[in-house]
């Protein structure tokens, strides 16, 4: 019987049902698109700002190299880490600052290079910086020229060779110049710290720019979003509020009809709290899907990489509870026109 | 007719009108509160992203040769080109001089293994518009930090005092070295500084001292000369546009080009303002830069898009629901004889009033909610064009219109008769 009631009541106004059902359906979508950029915003912001490059460099403290085992101990831990070794050679009678570094390594640290041909160079080859104006192919100081750098910075007036190549020409071994460590957002500081300890011989700078940069960006892009996201549930919580309400008040007729009939004020406001039950609950479980595919789109197009909405089960029951109590809440105070409702007025016609 | 139609029907049903009212405005207001923010925040992140420095680094066009790795470097002195010291403010004589945020002047040398480098700390100069204004490598570089001290007094203070001894602040690395503690006097090519401050950058900087350049100019031998200008510009994200060749295009593409502020055109107006000179960009920066900003416009316009689409509907939904409702109206009114155009006037003039009075509250209390997230977040009010109330208004009496619409014109479809006896 009370089941009956709910859904003949769905059947009865199909049209009226689906423009609630709709509004309920925004505002869920809404809800789990906002929760979910929220929550992997900060992480896909962080990798951006991977692109600024290191933000810890280790230089000798005193000398001219530091331990190469530095990089390694900074991958231990959890870092990225690239050990460059500068020396010079002699090209055409002019001295040219040449830089070793390791492909693989660096590649994380200096996505910034511009790099015409290949930038993986191998034994014997090299990348020229684009103002020392040499010619790709061409051989230089014993190496073959795969690439033309562009970065703005020292590296422009450079030849780049292997890390290996230059170890040989500075006659070196297991040490490096400076290493450039990207050390994960929040432990900064401590990878400094615990490095500057093992390697008194290095000395281990934060630098400054990127590290408060990122933190200041994302900071203000987090809080921005989060204002934000609250402003649209709380108005978007409130639309859905006020049709819920009118819901109840446009069937005072209806009302009318139940109480003539003798039913109590109490299952008749239970036949409408769980219409809205009801109606949330499906709303919801749209809603999700539709924000979760939203949000994908939303990642793929921005970040070029999906939003996983994480702890999916989290995010759909807490958007379930909060539809559900909105639901539940509005049509209440609704019913509490039940109260009120005289079947003989109502019915009369006025 | 028309007017007292619609004030009959506010004054009949004032309260479920202030309602709708009231739900059209909450859905302006996340409207015009989203685009408000997103319009700005490109902006404000883009001058929060200045503090990664110098986007753009001018020198002379025989520049001289340099080893180092990212932000190291190691200019080897003394080999070719200097830029004129006089022109140096020209650099902010170009189309894009406002977007300018701050330029210093650097002069290498080395006091045995100590680099140094001449710089402007706070320094006046002329701008275009015959304004004092000052600039120097705190504008350029405002995320360094000075650990102990403080920075030096403006240029020319110590420079015009009488043998008082000019001020300069040493980078860290350089102060660990040599020992060196803030207030002290030391000796840099036979003349004494007095240290206002050490220098935390974690970059080149923190192995110099840092000097006025006028000081070091004359104690090198190299007055009114300058290796390099850093340059710190707003810029625009690179786009495939920008990376055209300016000497390949259209007269139209050329114009287009250097009147949009990528760091490229900004660069290519410098080259021109400053003969002689080569712009280059400082890829780390003015790379990852448009990167960022990319991706924070991007998310922002979809979440804004999102949050459109979501206020749109739920503003037409609800105009539906509202039409909806008053089936028995339109009855009465088609079996009184009112033709169809006049019965869609009448509530097309009222669902339109409806919505335009819901739009603007919406919108006026939208951009005070842009302002508090401005405030909140960035500690400034984020300013919100005056056109955006006006569309979004508009947009509001469209959106009721459509939702309005189709509701209206399936009561007059159908029999008067049946809904009036469905007393519906």
């Amino acid at each position: 019987m009370f089941l009956r009631f709910v859904l003949q009541a769905l059947r009865y106004r199909k049209q009226r049902l689906v423009l609630a059902f709709a509004a309920l359906t925004i505002a869920a979508t809404l809800a789990t698109i906002l929760f979910g950029i929220y929550t992997t915003m900060e992480q896909r912001l962080r990798d951006e700002f991977r692109s600024y490059g290191a933000n810890l460099i280790a230089v000798p403290a005193s000398g001219s190299t530091i331990p190469l085992a530095l990089a390694a101990a900074a991958e231990r831990l959890g870092a990225e880490a690239a050990p460059f070794l500068i020396t010079s050679a002699q090209i055409n009678g002019v001295t040219v600052a040449v830089a070793g570094f390791d492909a693989r390594k660096a590649a994380p640290l200096t996505s910034y290079w511009r790099v015409t041909g290949d930038r993986n160079v191998g034994h014997g080859e090299c990348l020229a910086g684009e103002l020392l104006h040499l010619p790709l192919g061409s051989k230089i100081a014993g190496c073959e020229v795969k690439g033309i750098v562009s970065t703005g910075g020292a590296e422009d007036r450079e030849l780049l060779v292997p890390f290996a190549d230059a170890a040989a020409i500075a006659n070196t071994s297991d040490a490096a110049s400076v290493v450039e460590i990207r050390a994960p957002a929040g432990q900064v500081e401590q990878i400094r710290a615990a490095l500057a300890r093992q390697f008194p011989a290095a000395d281990v700078r934060t630098v400054v720019a990127v590290v408060n940069t990122e933190s200041n960006v994302v900071l203000k892009l987090r809080a921005s979003l989060l204002l934000l996201s609250l402003i649209v549930l709380v108005i978007t919580v409130l639309c859905v509020s006020s049709n819920f309400s009118e819901m109840v008040l446009e069937r005072s007729k209806e009302i009318g009809i139940l109480k003539a009939l003798g039913g109590a004020e109490r299952r008749i406001a239970g036949f409408f709290v769980s219409e809205s039950a009801l109606l949330a609950v499906t709303a919801t479980l749209f809603g999700y899907l539709a924000g979760v595919l939203c949000a994908g789109v939303i990642g793929a197009s921005v970040f070029g990489g999906g939003f996983e909405v994480h702890a999916s089960g989290l995010v759909f029951l807490s958007v379930c509870a909060v539809m559900l109590a909105v639901a539940v809440v509005s049509t209440g105070i609704g019913t509490s026109r039940i109260w009120h409702i005289e079947p003989a007025i109502i019915l009369r016609g006025e | 007719v028309l007017l007292r139609f619609v004030r009959e029907s506010i004054v009949r049903s004032p309260g479920r009108k202030a309602l709708i009212v009231v739900a059209v405005a909450l859905g302006c207001a996340v409207a015009t509160a989203m685009l408000g923010v997103m319009l700005d925040i490109g902006d404000r992140i883009n001058q929060e992203l200045r503090a990664e420095g110098a986007n753009i680094v001018v020198t002379a066009q025989a520049a001289s040769l340099t080893g180092g790795i990212g932000s190291l470097s190691a200019h080897a002195t003394g080999r070719a080109g200097y830029i004129p010291l006089a022109e140096v403010p020209k650099v902010k004589n170009i189309f894009w001089g406002l977007n300018i945020t701050g330029f210093s002047p650097v002069l290498n040398a080395k006091d045995g293994a100590i680099p140094v480098e001449g710089v402007w700390f706070t320094h006046p100069y002329r701008a275009p518009d015959g304004s004092f204004k000052t600039t120097g490598i705190r504008d350029v570089n405002p995320a360094w930090e000075i650990t102990s001290g403080h920075w030096p007094a403006a240029d020319g203070a110590g420079a015009a005092g009488t043998g008082g001894a000019a001020q300069a602040v040493a980078g860290a690395g350089a102060a660990r070295r040599n020992h060196w503690r803030t207030g002290q006097q030391i000796t840099l090519f036979g003349q004494s500084f007095e240290l206002a401050g050490i220098l935390s950058t974690g970059d080149e900087a923190e192995d110099a001292v840092l000097v006025p350049l006028d000081r070091l100019a004359s104690l090198t031998g190299r007055p009114g000369l300058v290796d390099r200008i850093e340059v710190a510009a707003l810029t625009k994200p690179e786009d495939d546009f920008a990376r055209k060749n300016p000497k390949t295009m259209t007269p139209k593409e050329y114009e287009r080009w250097s009147c949009t502020n990528y760091a490229i055109s900004i660069a290519h107006e410098i080259e021109e303002a400053l003969p002689g000179t080569d712009a280059r960009l400082v890829r780390r920066v003015a790379d990852s830069e448009g990167k960022i900003l990319g991706s924070v416009g991007g998310l922002m316009g979809l979440i804004t898009l999102a949050a459109l689409l979501s206020s749109g509907l739920t503003v037409w939904s609800l105009t539906a629901t509202s039409m909806m409702g008053r089936r028995g109206e339109v009855a009465i009114m088609q079996a009184m004889g009112a033709a169809r155009s006049t019965i869609g006037a009448l509530f097309g003039v009222e669902v339109a009033l409806t919505g335009l009075a819901g739009g603007l509250i919406g919108a006026l209390v939208g951009t005070g909610l842009a302002h508090f997230v401005g405030r909140s977040v960035f500690h400034d009010a984020i300013s919100v064009s005056w056109v955006l109330p006006f569309v979004i208004a508009f947009a509001a009496i469209l959106v009721s219109l459509a939702g309005a619409a189709q509701p209206l014109r399936r009561t007059l479809r159908m029999e008067p008769a049946v809904i009036l006896r469905e007393g519906l």
